[in-house]
């Protein structure tokens, strides 16, 4: 009796094989749970990483179409400057649906200014339109016309520009941002 | 929100929208409304209540009738989220010429145009002067 007082008690806990795995199934659940987790979360930073990556290249390709934009815009006023007629009525033909396009196609990354300066310049682009000489009489045009000419088309040059080169540094700002 | 446009025999203006404008002057007048001078704009935006951005889009000038006098060719008037409540095109010289009268509304944008471009020259002489008394 003495003997057994002096004998450290131990506690034995037997578990049946059943028990065990049972305890095996919900370590190996918790595991992968953790495990599924920490994918979801990769997943998630994949998937703004994605929408990041295309959001930069919204921008990007918004900024090049308005730099286009602004080109030929410009080209036009060199020409008129160089009383070079012959590509003039193209050129211009061709500026007022690409603006159209542009300005539809890019409206949600513009602001309310931005938009009311395309507004404007497209009225001035159609003014232009309207006024340039029909063929064969362009020797006519005084110098007042052709300013008045160039006047109609530099709004659009000044706002495709400046719209182009805002979008390419957000674009560019985005990225260091992330880092 | 108008949708509609100035035309030269355009229907009658909502008086809404004229009020709006003359409460634009009012205000402006009282030196309420901060006005901003951009290259080819003039902007406000009033923070107070729904929140409010009116911008001006300056028309392009011509070298050789005067470099230094300006109009205005679209006066928008939006709230806080993007909502064009008021939209107004100035009609071109040529229209006005041919004897087309200028809407009410066209008017009271005009008004609010030479009050706040004269302003503009104003806060340029106050410069001036601020410069000259250094």
């Amino acid at each position: 009796m003495a003997v057994d007082r002096l004998r450290p008690s131990t506690a034995r806990v037997t578990i049946t094989f059943d028990q065990f795995l049972g305890i095996a199934g919900l370590l190996v659940g918790f595991v992968g749970v953790a495990y599924a987790v920490k994918l979801d979360q990769k997943l998630k930073t994949s998937r703004e990483a994605e929408k990041q990556i295309e959001k930069k290249f919204m921008h990007y390709i918004a900024a090049q179409e308005f730099e286009e934009l602004a080109i030929k815009a410009a080209g036009i006023m060199g020409k008129i400057r160089r009383r070079e007629w012959a590509l003039v009525p193209g050129l211009a033909d061709d500026i007022g649906p690409s603006l159209g396009q542009v300005r539809g196609a890019r409206n949600r990354l513009l602001q309310s200014l931005e938009r009311d300066r395309l507004d404007v310049a497209a009225t001035n682009v159609q003014a232009f339109i309207d006024s340039l000489p029909l063929a064969g009489s362009e020797a006519e045009l005084t110098e007042d016309q052709m300013q008045t000419m160039l006047s109609r088309c530099r709004p659009l040059v000044d706002v495709a520009s400046e719209i182009a080169g805002r979008l390419r540094v957000e674009s560019i700002q985005q990225s260091e941002d992330k880092k | 929100m108008s949708t509609r446009p100035n035309h030269f025999f355009g229907e009658s203006d909502d008086p809404r929208e004229v009020e709006l404008i003359h409460s634009l002057v009012e205000k402006t007048r009282q030196g309420k409304i901060p006005w901003v001078k951009q290259a080819s704009a003039l902007t406000a935006a009033i923070s107070s209540g729904f929140g409010f951005e009116i911008n001006f889009v300056l028309a392009p000038t011509l070298s050789f009738v005067n470099p230094h006098s300006s109009s205005w060719q679209l006066l928008t008037v939006r709230d806080r989220s993007g909502s064009e409540l008021v939209r107004v095109s100035n009609p071109p010289m040529i229209t006005v010429l041919a004897g087309a009268a200028k809407s009410p509304l066209v008017h009271a944008a005009d008004e609010l145009f030479k009050l706040v471009y004269g302003a503009a020259g104003d806060e340029l002489d106050r410069a001036i002067n601020t410069i000259k008394k250094l």
